[in-house]
């Protein structure tokens, strides 16, 4: 328990003293301002007001002040020097005004302290790893390109660990996957391999305001969570359970095509997909001939005070898997392979969600209510603990609520989040009520440092007795935009 | 951090807030000055609500009357226009204004417009470059580029938005 405390004030103390550092630079930064251009008479006349990293003064700052200049964002905006030395001239640089590709790479980390708060008879200390542990959860890369006049290209890819010392459960005992692999450059010595996660890559063309047509992975356009899922603009140190559920498929490979229409202070969007849907290898094959259909409809507007953003989403395809049956029929003399490919699970699913987001000055309140049914047609054998059964149809739903507010004299957001969702498709999970309790630190714009006290209670016992005991957990994160 | 080394950094971060309002009072641009929104003089665009002003600058995609896209140039961010505006017409301080790039970026969105570290640069981008638009204090206005209202209203009229702080 004593490491517990000695890293929760570690955690704070550095939490805060960043947040000191912070303001120190920023006083460094007036004395001594970074130079922003050349020196023309205009940018003479203007003088440093705020010190705040801006993610389109990379290059600039970086040049003239490194000492102060803020940290790079990798949304580098300024006009290049080539571009700067051609505006002095009569014509304007090519890069304002032709196809003039850039590739932009940027993105994302997270680093977790892990630790349950539970003793060790708990049922969930024998699911969840007992041990308190640090883990690097998430590095992402992105790379956005602006290919031409309308035209936009982005990719995402998770970088992993995984699979390596992933459990598999096969006949009652779990063992490890072990992806270590004999390293020729050094002497043979056993490497741990991990891997590469597409999150997204698209292709993008914007007709006009009201369409763009995205082809490629993307993520699934429904509620809050599932798009804005990078750890560093999550509030909490994850997104709440019920989306992480995936009750959406989180990314669909197909098209989809976007839009809104602005009158005054209100925004009206959609969202339109066609995709492969929800499947096995989904990302690049289809078991049938059903396009998964979705869409999202959303409004939002800035006619009340603060911003209030209404949204509505649904999906609707057909889930197949199939196995590959391969056989040489020598009958008729001469041999014929014979392939077939038989249906081993099929089932329609629709699901439909509803969300709302609210910010007025410092407060933040949103909520995700999500639904997902599912009607078999072939119903798959699934093992469990128990022996095989069948799956039967579910309709599993949760829903979350969030309330955080930004304290006035720290970058410091306290929130709660609450949570129900009902794992109907998991018989051995009784429905489970959520809380969650942190605060979200912001010492630099692209810095999060997060503190977060999580505890589960279960409404029933479930077939095999998890919802005996409730769950808890402290975790403390921290989450950076590079 | 010890007493005595809070005390000293508190001190010396009084003396450069000190130091830098001085600076800032000495500007050129006085607190009070218009900043008027820019584009070319065959640019169709004469007048913009300050919310369609915010969708521009903050990312959305906005076509004029022409069907060109409207492309939006900032100035630094260090400078009072560049505070002031962003203030004004995303409604956000310049720690939020990184904040929502950056969020932005990590959703897969469209970045920040592109800056232009002087007024004579701006006003050669804006008057040379189809759909281009910005915005300069009035000092800094000449023939080159044409000014457009907000909300209809022309910043030497009484209630214009856009007003440096």
């Amino acid at each position: 328990m004593s490491q517990r405390y000695f890293l929760a004030c570690c955690f704070v103390a550095f939490a805060f003293s960043r947040t000191a550092t912070g303001w120190a630079q920023e006083g460094v930064a007036i004395e001594a301002p970074p130079d922003t251009g050349p020196p023309t008479a205009d940018a003479a006349n203007s003088p440093p007001v705020s010190p705040t990293p801006d993610p389109s003064q990379l290059v600039v700052s970086e040049q003239k002040s490194p000492a102060t200049a803020p940290a790079p964002v990798p949304a580098a905006a300024p006009l290049t020097e080539e571009e700067l030395q051609s505006l002095a001239g009569e014509e304007l640089p090519t890069s304002l005004t032709a196809d003039a590709p850039n590739l932009q790479l940027y993105g994302y980390a997270d680093f977790t302290y892990t630790a349950l708060l539970i003793s060790q008879h708990n049922r969930w200390a024998q699911i969840y790893h007992p041990y308190p542990s640090f883990a690097v959860g998430n590095l992402n890369l992105y790379l956005s390109s602006d290919l031409g006049p309308s035209w936009r290209a982005l990719s995402e890819v998770r970088f992993t660990y995984l699979p390596h010392g992933t459990e598999r459960l096969t006949d009652g005992v779990t063992t490890k996957v072990d992806a270590r692999a004999l390293d020729y450059a050094e002497f043979q010595r056993p490497v741990e391999v991990g891997g590469v996660i597409i999150e997204r890559a698209w292709l993008e063309y914007t007709v006009n305001d009201y369409l763009t047509i995205r082809g490629g992975q993307w993520l699934t356009p429904y509620g809050i969570w599932n798009v804005d899922h990078g750890s560093p603009t999550l509030i909490g140190t994850h997104r709440p359970f019920t989306v992480g559920e995936a009750l959406f498929p989180e990314r669909q490979t197909g098209l989809e095509l976007y839009g809104a229409y602005s009158l005054k202070a209100t925004k009206l969007g959609y969202h339109l997909t066609l995709s492969n849907g929800r499947g096995p290898v989904d990302s690049y094959h289809d078991f049938d001939r059903n396009k998964a259909v979705g869409g999202r409809l959303f409004l939002e507007t800035r006619a009340i005070p603060g911003t209030l953003t209404l949204g509505t989403s649904f999906y609707k395809g057909l889930y197949t898997d199939r196995a590959q049956l391969n056989a040489v029929d020598s009958s008729s003399g001469v041999a014929v392979l014979s392939i077939t490919r038989p249906i081993t699970s099929q089932y329609h699913e629709l699901s439909l969600a509803g969300d709302a987001k609210w910010e007025w000055q410092r407060l933040q309140l949103q909520s995700e209510l999500i639904m997902n049914e599912a009607a078999y047609d072939v119903r798959e054998q699934r093992p469990s603990l128990v022996g095989p059964y069948l799956t039967a149809d579910y309709r599993r739903w949760g829903v979350y609520g969030l309330i955080g507010y930004q304290l006035p004299w720290l970058p410091v957001m306290p929130y709660v989040i609450v949570e129900y969702y009902n794992f109907s498709n998991r018989p051995e999970v009784p429905p489970a009520y959520g809380s969650y309790f942190g605060l979200n630190i912001r010492p630099i714009p692209r810095v999060t440092l997060k503190a977060q006290y999580t505890y589960g209670a279960f409404g029933g016992l479930g077939s095999l007795g998890f919802g005996r005991d409730p769950i808890s957990f402290l975790e403390l994160q921290a989450a950076w935009s590079f | 951090m010890t007493t005595r080394a809070a005390s000293h950094w508190i001190q010396r971060r009084s003396l450069l807030l000190a130091g830098a309002s001085l600076c800032l009072s000495g500007n050129a641009h006085a607190e009070g000055l218009p900043i008027v929104v820019v584009v070319a003089l065959s640019s169709p665009t004469s007048d913009l609500a300050l919310s369609t002003l915010q969708r521009i600058f903050g990312g959305d995609q906005v076509s004029d009357r022409d069907g060109h896209h409207v492309i939006p140039f900032n100035h630094p961010v260090q400078t009072a226009e560049r505070v002031t505006f962003d203030r004004i017409v995303m409604g956000l301080s310049p720690d939020d204004v990184a904040r929502y790039w950056i969020n932005r970026r990590i959703r897969g969105q469209s970045g920040p417009p592109r800056t232009v570290p002087s007024a004579a640069l701006m006003r050669r981008v804006v008057a040379q470059l189809k759909g281009a638009i910005g915005y300069l204090a009035t000092d800094q206005l000449d023939g080159s580029v044409r000014s457009i209202t907000i909300d209809g209203k022309r910043h030497t009229e009484p209630g214009y938005p856009l007003i440096l702080r």
